[in-house]
C-alpha cells in the first residue's frame, strides 16, 4: 500500500536519510524502531507531506504523493499522528475531533465517525466539552489518534504514541492500535524503546519490523527474523536470548 | 596564503573605487548639479547600508533610520548655532546623540518579536515631526526647521569640490567600517542566526546584545551623516522626515539587496539617479517606488546584488566546465 | 443640582461617544488580529484598506455612481473582500518561500500601503472627499442627544461581530480559521488547505477595515492617508488584546474606546493619540504578550 523507494531527506547541508526504502502492505502493522535523531520522524514527515524529500518516490496505493502538500495526501486516505501531537489547545475535545473530518468524504461520514472514536476512546465522550489544553498526557495522546480516526483514513502513520506515558497507558495504547489494525488499518509505527514495545504483553502483534540507523535501513523483517538475529537482538534489545 | 590572496583582493576593490570616486571632480567640477547629486549618493549609500546592517544582517525591522538621520542632524545643527563649537565636532557629537537614542530604543525594543520593532520605530519617525514642530522653544525651528547651519570649515568654509571629497572620505571609512562589522565574527553569528535560528541560538550566540550593538551603531552612522548632510545644505527642516526620504532609502536597501553588502550602496546609486528622472512624474513617484518595493520583494528578494550573485556563480561553474581552462 | 444634572448628562454622551469608538476600533482591530494568529502577517497595508473602503464607498455613492446606501456597503464590501484574497495569492503567497519571510512581509506590506494611497490619490485626486450620512439628522435619549448615523454604526458593528463570531464558532470554514491560528501544523496534519485558509482570512480582514471606512467615513474628511490613525490604534488595541486572539482584542476595543474617550473629555482632544502610545509602550514594558495573547 505504501511504498518508500530510496528517499533522501536533506535540511540545509545535513543528510537526514539515505536511501530509505520500505514498504508497507495493506492491512499490515509495520514498525519502524531506532534511536532518537536518527530519522525516523523525518521519515514518517515525508511520508505524510510536510516535508518533500529531494530524491527519489513515494507511492501510496501506486500513486506517486511525494511532493504533494499534506492535504492532498489526507484526502488519499493516509493520515499523520505527529508525536508532538499539535492539538488545538483553545478548541474542545469535540471540536479537536470534528475538524478532523474537515475533508469531503471524511465530513459525510462524520457521525459514523464520531461513533467509533468514542468507542474507542471512552474518555474522550466524557471529556468531549473540555479544553485540549486541560487534557492529560495520556487524554492527548487519545484525542490525537482520535482526531486522526475522525479523517477517514486508510493508513495511519503513527509517531511514537507511547511517549512519556506510564507503562500501564503505554499497554493501553498499543492494545488500542492493535485493535485499530484489525479493524482494517494499515498502520506505519514509530517507536523509539524496542524492548518496550516488543514486550508489552504481546498486545501489539507486528507484521513487518523495520530498523532505522543514521538514515539508513539496517534491518528489516518478520518478528521471527529479529529474534533469529542475535546481533540485532543485542545491539537493540542488549541481549541475547 | 589563501587567506592573504583574498584579503588583497578584497583591499584591490576598495583601493580601484577609491580611484575611479577621487578623479571623477575632475571632470565634473564644473556642473554643479552633477556634484550636488554625487554628494547625495555618498551620504545616501551609508545611510542605506547602514540600514541594511540591521535589515539584512541583524534582521532586525526598524522603520526609524531616517528618524535617526534627522536626529542627527538636528542635534549637530542645534550644537553648532547655539554654542560655537566646530562643525567638525557636532558631526561627530550628532552621531552620538543618534547612537544614544538608538540604544535607548534597542533596549527595551530588541527583546521583543520584530512586528512590535517595526510600529515602535515607525510611531517614532511618524511622531518626531510633531515633536520638532513643537519644539521650537528648545531650539528646533518649529515648522521652519533650522537655516544658516554654520558649514564645515577649514579656515574658510569649503567649497563643493572640497566637501565631496570630505564626503567621499567618509563614505570610505563608514562603509569599511560596515564591511569589517559584517565580516567579523558578530556578522557571521547574525548570518548564522539570519539562517537556522534555533540552531544558533543553541551554540550560545547571544542575539540581544549583538542586535543591541548593530542598532546603535548603525544609528551612530546614520546620525553622522544626517549632520554632515545639515552642516552642507545648510539648513534641515522637518520635512526630512517626509515620506518620499524615508521610502527612498528603503527602496535603495530592498533592490540593492538586503543582506547583501555592497547591495544597498549599489541601490543607493540606481534610486539617486532615478530620484532625478522620477522628478518630472512628480504625482507617480511613491506609487513607482512602492511598486518596486512590491515586485522586488517577490521576484527578486536578494535583490540586484542576489542577481549580480547568481550570474556571477553561472558564469564560474561554466568556465569550470570549459576546456580551455 | 443643576451641576449634578449637567454631569450626567455628560457622562452619558461620553458614554455614548464611547461606544461608537468601541465599535468602529472593533472591527478594525478584529481584522488585524484575525490576520496576525492566521497568518503571522501584521498588515502594514490594513490602513490604506481602510482608507480604500472609504474612497470606494465614496466613489459609489457620490463620486461618480448615485447608488443607495445598501448597494454602496455591499459592491464596497465585495470589492474589499477580492482584494485580500488577491494580495494574498499574488504577493502573500510567494513570499512564503523564503526563509526570511517574517521580515520581508513588513516591508512588502509597507510598500503596498503607500502603493496603495498613492493609488488614491492619483484615482481620486488631492481634494478631501466627504461622504453623506445613512440617515441624517439626531435623536434625543434622555437628555443626550445623539447622532442617528451614529446609532447605524453601533448597531451595524454590533451585528458584524455577531455574525464573525457565529462564523468562526459554528461553520467548517471558520474552524479551519481558528485552527490554523491555534497550531498551524496542526492544522497541515488534519488536513486543511492553508492556502485557501490564509486568502480567505485575509479577505475577511480586507472587508472589514473596508466596513470600519464606510461607517467611520461620514464622520471625517477622506484623503488618502487618512488611515494610518485607525491603523495605529487598532495595532495597539491588538497588542494590548494579545496578537492573535479575537477576543482579547475585543475587549482591548472597549477598553482602548472608553480611555480615549475619557482622555480626550478632561485632556483635550489632542491627547487621542497619545494615550493609544502611552499604552502601548506600557503593554510592551509590562506584558508584551497582552490580556490574552500567547507566545509560542
Amino acid at each position: 500500500m505504501l511504498e518508500v523507494e530510496r528517499i533522501d531527506m536533506f535540511y540545509e547541508e545535513y543528510q537526514a536519510l539515505k536511501e530509505i526504502s520500505l514498504e508497507v502492505k495493506e492491512g499490515e502493522l509495520a514498525i519502524l524502531f531506532g534511536p532518537n535523531g536518527h530519522g525516523k520522524s523525518t521519515l514518517l514527515k515525508s511520508v505524510c507531506g510536510l516535508l518533500t524529500p529531494q530524491a527519489g518516490h513515494i507511492r501510496f496505493n501506486g500513486e506517486i504523493i511525494s511532493g504533494l502538500g499534506t492535504h492532498e495526501i489526507v484526502k488519499r486516505g493516509l493520515v499523520y499522528i505527529a508525536e508532538d501531537k499539535h492539538l488545538f489547545p483553545e478548541m474542545t475535545v469535540e471540536e479537536n475531533l470534528k475538524i478532523g473530518a474537515y475533508n469531503t468524504t471524511a465530513r459525510r461520514k462524520k457521525d459514523e465517525h464520531f461513533a467509533y472514536v468514542y468507542g474507542l476512546f471512552p474518555r474522550l465522550l466524557e471529556r468531549r466539552k473540555r479544553l485540549a489544553s486541560t487534557l492529560s498526557g495520556g487524554e492527548a495522546r487519545m484525542l490525537a489518534l482520535g482526531r486522526g480516526l475522525m479523517s477517514s483514513p486508510s493508513f495511519l502513520a503513527i509517531d511514537e504514541p507511547s511517549f512519556g506515558l506510564s507503562p500501564l497507558m503505554r499497554t493501553e495504547v498499543f492494545r488500542t492500535i492493535s485493535e485499530i489494525n484489525k479493524n482494517h488499518m494499515t498502520i506505519l509505527l514509530v517507536e523509539q524503546s524496542v524492548a518496550e514495545a516488543l514486550e508489552s504483553g504481546g498486545t501489539l502483534s507486528f507484521d513487518m519490523i523495520y530498523l532505522i540507523e543514521n538514515g539508513q535501513i539496517v534491518f528489516e523483517g518478520s518478528k521471527e527474523d529479529l529474534v533469529r538475529n542475535d546481533h540485532i537482538k543485542e545491539v537493540f534489545l542488549g541481549t541475547t536470548d | 596564503m589563501g587567506v592573504i590572496l583574498a584579503m588583497q583582493k578584497e583591499y584591490r576593490i576598495y583601493i580601484i573605487m577609491v580611484a575611479v570616486f577621487s578623479l571623477l571632480p575632475f571632470f565634473y567640477h564644473e556642473n554643479r548639479y552633477v556634484m550636488h547629486v554625487l554628494i547625495l549618493f555618498l551620504i545616501w549609500g551609508v545611510v542605506a547600508a547602514a540600514w541594511d546592517l540591521i535589515l539584512g544582517y541583524a534582521g532586525i525591522v526598524s522603520l526609524g533610520q531616517i528618524a535617526f538621520f534627522a536626529v542627527g542632524g538636528y542635534a549637530s545643527g542645534m550644537l553648532s548655532m547655539s554654542t560655537g563649537v566646530s562643525p567638525w565636532a557636532c558631526i561627530a557629537a550628532g552621531g552620538i546623540v543618534a547612537g544614544v537614542i538608538g540604544l535607548g530604543i534597542g533596549l527595551p525594543c530588541l527583546r521583543l518579536r520584530g512586528v512590535y520593532v517595526a510600529v515602535v520605530t515607525l510611531g517614532l519617525h511618524l511622531v518626531m515631526p510633531t515633536l520638532l514642530m513643537r519644539g521650537r522653544d528648545w531650539g528646533t525651528g518649529g515648522w521652519y526647521g533650522l537655516s544658516n547651519i554654520p558649514p564645515l570649515r577649514v579656515s574658510a568654509p569649503l567649497g563643493l569640490v572640497p566637501i565631496y571629497y570630505v564626503a567621499l572620505g567618509m563614505f570610505f571609512l563608514l562603509l569599511f567600517f560596515m564591511d569589517k562589522i559584517i565580516h567579523s565574527s558578530i556578522g557571521l553569528a547574525f548570518v548564522a542566526l539570519r539562517e537556522a535560528e534555533q540552531f544558533a541560538e543553541s551554540l550560545g550566540v547571544n542575539q540581544y546584545k549583538y542586535k543591541l550593538m548593530v542598532f546603535s551603531m548603525s544609528a551612530f552612522f546614520t546620525g553622522v551623516m544626517g549632520a554632515f548632510y545639515a552642516h552642507y545644505i545648510s539648513k534641515i527642516t522637518p520635512a526630512i522626515l517626509n515620506l518620499d526620504l524615508f521610502l527612498l532609502v528603503m527602496v535603495m536597501v530592498v533592490l540593492g539587496g538586503k543582506g547583501r553588502f555592497p547591495g544597498a550602496v549599489i541601490g543607493a546609486f540606481v534610486l539617486t539617479v532615478l530620484n532625478e528622472v522620477l522628478r518630472a512624474a512628480e504625482i507617480y513617484r511613491v506609487l513607482v517606488l512602492g511598486l518596486i518595493i512590491v515586485l522586488t520583494m517577490i521576484y527578486m528578494p536578494n535583490g540586484l546584488m542576489g542577481s549580480f550573485e547568481l550570474v556571477a556563480h553561472s558564469i564560474g561553474r561554466r568556465l569550470k566546465r570549459s576546456p580551455v581552462l | 443640582m443643576g451641576g449634578w444634572e449637567l454631569n450626567l448628562g455628560m457622562l452619558s454622551q461620553v458614554l455614548i461617544t464611547g461606544s461608537i469608538n468601541c465599535a468602529i476600533y472593533a472591527i478594525m482591530a478584529v481584522g488585524l488580529t484575525l490576520v496576525y494568529g492566521s497568518t503571522r502577517i501584521l498588515n502594514f497595508a490594513h490602513g490604506s484598506l481602510f482608507s480604500w473602503g472609504a474612497y470606494l464607498a465614496w466613489f459609489f455613492s457620490v463620486g461618480y455612481f448615485r447608488f443607495n446606501y445598501a448597494i454602496t456597503v455591499v459592491l464596497t464590501i465585495f470589492i474589499m473582500f477580492f482584494v485580500g484574497l488577491l494580495f494574498e495569492r499574488v504577493v502573500s503567497h510567494p513570499l512564503r518561500r523564503y526563509p526570511d519571510w517574517q521580515t520581508n512581509i513588513i516591508i512588502v506590506t509597507l510598500g503596498a500601503a503607500l502603493f496603495m494611497d498613492n493609488l488614491a490619490l492619483v484615482v481620486f485626486g488631492p481634494r478631501t472627499k466627504r461622504i453623506p450620512r445613512l440617515l441624517e439628522g439626531s435623536v434625543n435619549i434622555g437628555n443626550v442627544v445623539v447622532d442617528r448615523h451614529d446609532i447605524v454604526i453601533v448597531i451595524m458593528a454590533a451585528v458584524i461581530l455577531l455574525l464573525l463570531g457565529a462564523f468562526l464558532k459554528k461553520t467548517w470554514y471558520g474552524m479551519a480559521v481558528r485552527a490554523v491560528a491555534q497550531d498551524s501544523t496542526g492544522a497541515q496534519i488534519v488536513g486543511l488547505h492553508m492556502d485557501r485558509v490564509f486568502s480567505g482570512t485575509l479577505g475577511i480582514s480586507a472587508a472589514l477595515a473596508g466596513i470600519s471606512g464606510i461607517l467611520l467615513g461620514p464622520k471625517t474628511l477622506i484623503f488618502p492617508s487618512v488611515g494610518w490613525e485607525v491603523f495605529a490604534k487598532a495595532f495597539v488595541i491588538t497588542v494590548l488584546g494579545g496578537l492573535g486572539s479575537v477576543k482579547g482584542t475585543l475587549y482591548a476595543a472597549i477598553i482602548m474606546g472608553m480611555v480615549e474617550v475619557f482622555v480626550t473629555y478632561i485632556l483635550g482632544a489632542v491627547w487621542g493619540l497619545p494615550i493609544f502610545i502611552g499604552v502601548l509602550l506600557l503593554v510592551l514594558i509590562v506584558r508584551p504578550k497582552g490580556l490574552f495573547g500567547t507566545w509560542e
